[in-house]
């Protein structure tokens, strides 16, 4: 198993950006209202917020981050790190949306700058492998910056994603302290024997994009989609998230000896509610101890974290300490957990783009 | 690990099934009741009873609950 703990790295502000149009479960053609009505049920999600066309998810990070620089009154030029988490890159191939970003932030050329093409589970690894990188003081400031256009690469003719998934962006920074009086500590797994469990198939090399890799297929009733859409097993999904992410806090919390029903929140990827009250349950959470974002934003993949922290204990983030243990899962199959303090952070409200 | 344990935990799920009328040989899927919600708390239950993480294809893969049955206690 993978724990990494880091000392003297702060986690000092997130801030959170989604486009303005809305999508609404209720609305949606494949769903009579019955249907759309237990959709809801289940899954928690109401409505969530849609990108329109000619946006990327790039463009809500900037917002997100020029919102963290303005209240926080950091330079651009003491970032010496950052790292777009996402499978919604500018450019799939090359360069790094990381690189795109530098720029437009007006960020130091001399700062690393990296892509992490993680789905679901990425803000986990995008705490990790920035806090990772900073822990030996060379780097002090890092910008995080993730999400995801999930509506750019699903079908919204295939009623196991789309109504699930919402658009949003995200900006998080740490900084290096040696002050810092709790660690960050964290657990990270990953399987890839299920890679075809949540998988966009033919827009890699193994599966090379063809003419045919264009042509929308019905795959069932209320499902159709071609072969470059994010297609996902949603049993397997979850069997895997129903069992995986509670044994990966209950590990992280083992291996460095902290009590779970010590944390003042968990903040979990809102995969869907019925997954997330379980996982909830098998921890013996009360409620008011996990908020949810997922009912007027949905599954926002690598923003779920940040989304909640935005929208639902924004006040708590601000005011003081907060012990919290972060878990996030999705394809790889990967997924992680962190155990995080705060202090008196920034966090922003939602910005509607 | 008793077939007879796995069909009364299956039973609890199909609220409008007569639990007598499951057996080992019965086609769950066939249940006029059958639907994914179901198909989602079978794999909660046997998460939960068993520590085994089914997957979509067992479920598809499966008839009977003799069939299901099989798969768990390869896995368990």
């Amino acid at each position: 198993m993978a724990f990494l703990e880091i000392r003297n790295v702060s986690f000092k502000g997130v801030a959170t950006a989604v486009p303005k149009p809305v999508k609404v479960v209720g609305e949606q053609p494949f769903f009579t209202a019955v249907e759309a009505e237990n959709f809801t049920n289940v899954t928690g999600v109401v409505s969530s917020h849609v990108a329109p066309p000619g946006m990327t998810l790039s463009d809500l990070c900037l917002v997100a981050a020029e919102k963290l620089f303005e209240d926080t009154g950091w330079l651009r030029d003491s970032i010496d790190l950052i790292i777009f988490v996402s499978t919604s890159r500018d450019f799939y191939i090359c360069p790094n949306t990381a690189n795109i970003l530098q720029d437009k932030l007006g960020l130091a050329t001399s700062a690393v700058a990296l892509d992490l093409p993680f789905a679901c589970s990425g803000y986990i690894y995008g705490l990790g492998v920035a806090a990772s990188m900073m822990q030996g003081g060379q780097l002090k400031r890092a910008l995080i910056c993730a999400g995801e256009l999930t509506s750019r690469n699903q079908s919204h003719l295939d009623r196991t994603v789309w109504p699930l998934h919402g658009d949003a962006g995200s900006a998080t920074f740490l900084e290096y302290n040696p002050k810092e009086q709790h660690p960050m500590q964290f657990n990270l797994g990953g399987d890839g024997s299920d890679w075809e469990t949540i998988v966009c198939r033919e827009v890699g090399v193994r599966f090379p994009t063809t003419a045919d890799s264009l042509d929308i297929k019905k795959i069932e009733e209320g499902v159709e989609r071609n072969a470059m859409q994010c297609a996902m097993n949603g049993m397997s999904v979850f069997s895997f998230a129903i069992s995986r992410p509670g044994k990966c806090i209950m590990e992280l919390a083992g291996h460095f000896n902290f009590t779970i029903s010590d944390i003042d929140y968990l903040l979990i990827h809102q995969a869907n509610k019925m997954i997330d009250e379980k996982i909830r349950k098998k921890l013996k959470l009360s409620e008011d101890k996990v908020p949810y974002s997922m009912p007027y934003y949905g599954n926002t993949s690598s923003c779920s974290i940040p989304v909640t922290m935005s929208s639902q204990i924004r006040g708590q983030l601000e005011a003081g300490v907060n012990n919290l243990v972060m878990c996030a899962f999705g394809s790889g199959l990967s997924w992680g957990a962190a155990h995080v303090f705060t202090d008196s952070i920034c966090c922003t409200p939602v910005i509607e783009v | 690990m008793e077939i007879q344990d796995f069909i009364a935990s299956i039973a609890e799920l199909f609220e409008d099934t007569d639990a007598n009328d499951l057996t080992a040989d019965t086609r769950f899927k066939e249940l006029a009741e059958w639907s994914s919600l179901i198909a989602l708390s079978i794999i909660a239950m046997v998460d939960e009873e068993y520590d085994v993480a089914l997957k979509g294809d067992d479920i598809r893969k499966s008839n009977t609950i003799q069939d299901l049955f099989n798969i768990v206690k390869e896995n368990a």
